[in-house]
């Protein structure tokens, strides 16, 4: 047995020259890259880098054609998505996909309709706590929330699971400055109150490297680069690609 | 004005039996985008082993009304919801992706297949019950007129409404129906929620066979007789019913399915039975053209 204070650091998450693609298109060539219990990472990159693919290919949709990908020590590749899921992943995707005419109550409740319903009402609470705002539209539709409801909703419903693993595909694409920095500060929380390992895309690579343990940058379905958020913010080369300067 | 209210409770059982049915295309409508062809052969079977049941029970002596027909109800239930079943995995999961037809033919061939595989085991000629719900019940008598209420359309009717509120609870308030509802609202997400889709389509097709089912029971007490052929006019009309009332909608299906009865019905009766059909099918052009999706329909929004 290995003792577990030195597994503190254990892979969450780990993919091995993963391969991916859309009938012939190749959209990811080959990733690798690991999440560890308690980090954030971050994934950066240009528009069709394969940022979206990378975490759909995760769950299963679409299915690593070549590679590996590890989850908690077993091989998730050849499994169902619904299955993927149930192990423990909560993906909160790119355009946020409320049900439209569900309640915000019922979408939470959604977002444990496979899982164990035994912390239900504590799990509700910690929701509510987070985004008071959604306790008092409970009972709205969820397409009539506005774009930043919206979004805070699809984190809610994602994370009311207590997931080991949050994949979040941009989140704050499309928000206003202030509900961005509300959506970041939560990641933030989230990661540090709630101890939840997170694996966030993000097209405002600024945000992104600064919230991030580590980071990894896809170009056209490769990772080219990799490194502490830190590292990467000062890399000069970065800078120029994703910082704007 | 006694003769008015008798046809249109007519109508209303009438209109029951084309609602049940009509649920089941809606929901498989809502789901998978798809008409099922072969939901009116459903219907059908249903009929077929009510009529089996009922003999069997016959046969061993069982004759207690009530309970016969719990038994037949269940076992209707039952036997026809695993056809249900088994017609979604063997004619349309395999199909699932391919282009947009293939399950439409898929589901006529079902369709086909099921009468003649009713047709053969069963023979062409009609099979016949004694009507086993008998006699009236008077609900207005007063010197101008009088208007009565035979126990069997009062049964059809109250099963229907039922059956009915259990079957808004299913979709409303259980975790089933909400995962039903969100498969149909957004199936990739359902997905990503770790739902397993395709268990909540087989569940679909079970809960839609079942409705027919029911549907299938109730004609037989109503008409007593059944025969291969019968699930096309009925499969036609409910699937009229259905976009009548907005195909999708499950209000809007048994909404549908009433006011086909009640026009059937009440045509009938004061014009011509020949024409009934007619007039039913005139009323669902003339509702298409002024409003495309339907009585309860919602034109096609963009989701966000
Ligand atoms: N469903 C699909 N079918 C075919 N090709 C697809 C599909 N989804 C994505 N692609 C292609 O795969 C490549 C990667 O797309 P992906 O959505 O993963 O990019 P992304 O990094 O998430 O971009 P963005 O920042 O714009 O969200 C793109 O070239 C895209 O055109
Ligand atoms: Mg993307």
């Amino acid at each position: 047995m290995v003792d577990i204070n030195k597994q503190e650091k254990a892979n969450i998450l780990a993919l091995k020259d993963v391969h991916s693609f859309y009938g012939q298109v190749e959209a990811l060539r080959g990733v690798s890259l690991q999440v560890k219990a308690g980090e954030i990472v971050s994934l950066i990159g240009a528009n069709g880098a394969g940022k979206t693919t990378l975490l759909m290919t995760i769950c299963g949709k679409p299915k690593a054609q070549k590679g590996e990908i590890i989850f908690l020590n077993q091989s998730i590749v050849s499994k169902p998505t619904h299955e993927i899921i149930r192990l423990g992943i909560a993906h909160c995707p790119e355009g946020r996909h409320i049900f439209p005419k569900m309640t915000v109550m019922e979408n939470l409740l959604m977002g444990i309709a496979e899982t164990s319903k035994e912390f239900f009402k504590q799990d509700l609470k910690r929701i509510f706590d987070l985004f008071p705002i959604l306790y008092d539209r409970r009972t709205q539709r969820g397409g009539t929330l506005s774009g930043g409801e919206q979004q805070m909703l699809a984190i809610g419903r994602a994370i009311i699971s207590r997931p080991k693993l949050l994949l979040l595909d941009e989140p704050s694409l499309g928000l206003a400055p202030i509900i961005v920095q509300k959506i970041f500060a939560t990641i933030r929380q989230l990661n540090k109150e709630l101890q939840m390992t997170i694996l966030l895309i993000e097209q405002n690579a600024y945000h992104a490297l600064q919230l991030a343990d580590r980071a990894y940058v896809l170009v056209n379905g490769y990772i080219t680069m990799q490194g502490t958020g830190q590292e990467l913010l000062t890399n000069p080369e970065i800078s120029k690609a994703y910082l704007g300067g | 004005m006694g003769y008015f209210l008798e046809q249109l409770i007519n109508g209303l059982s009438l209109g029951s039996i084309y609602g049940l049915i009509a649920i089941g295309y809606t929901m498989v409508y809502g789901i998978i985008g798809m008409v099922n062809f072969a939901h009116g052969e459903v219907f059908m079977i249903g009929a077929f082993h009510a009529v089996i049941a009922y003999l069997v029970l016959q046969a061993l002596g069982i004759t207690l009304l009530p309970v016969a027909l719990i038994i037949v109800l269940v076992v209707t239930i039952f036997l026809t919801s695993a056809y249900g079943w088994t017609i979604e995995k063997i004619a349309y999961r395999p199909l699932r992706g391919s282009f947009r037809l293939a399950p439409l033919i898929s589901a006529i061939g079902m369709s086909v297949l099921l009468q003649n595989y009713v047709q053969l085991l069963q023979e062409a000629r009609p099979k016949s019950v004694p009507s086993l719900i008998q006699g009236n019940i008077s609900l207005i008598e007063s010197e101008d007129f009088s208007v009565s209420i035979s126990y069997l359309r009062l049964f059809i009717i109250i099963a229907t409404v039922v059956l009915m509120v259990f079957f808004t609870m299913l979709i409303t308030k259980t975790a089933l129906g909400r995962s039903q509802r969100a498969c149909e609202q957004d199936m990739k997400m359902a997905t990503l929620l770790g739902i397993n889709v395709d268990r909540v389509i087989s569940l679909t097709f079970v809960i839609g066979a079942s409705l027919a089912a029911v549907a299938g029971l109730m004609f037989m007490l109503f008409y007593g007789v059944v025969d291969f052929y019968m699930g096309f006019i009925a499969g036609v009309k409910a699937f009229s019913a259905a976009v009548l009332g907005g195909i999708g909608s499950l209000p809007g299906a048994m909404l549908g399915g009433i006011l086909l009865g009640v026009i059937e019905s009440l045509f009938s009766a004061y014009f011509s039975v020949e024409y009934k059909d007619l007039a039913a099918f005139s009323v669902l052009v003339l509702v298409l053209i002024f409003r495309p999706t339907g009585l309860l329909g919602k034109p096609e929004v963009e989701k966000v």
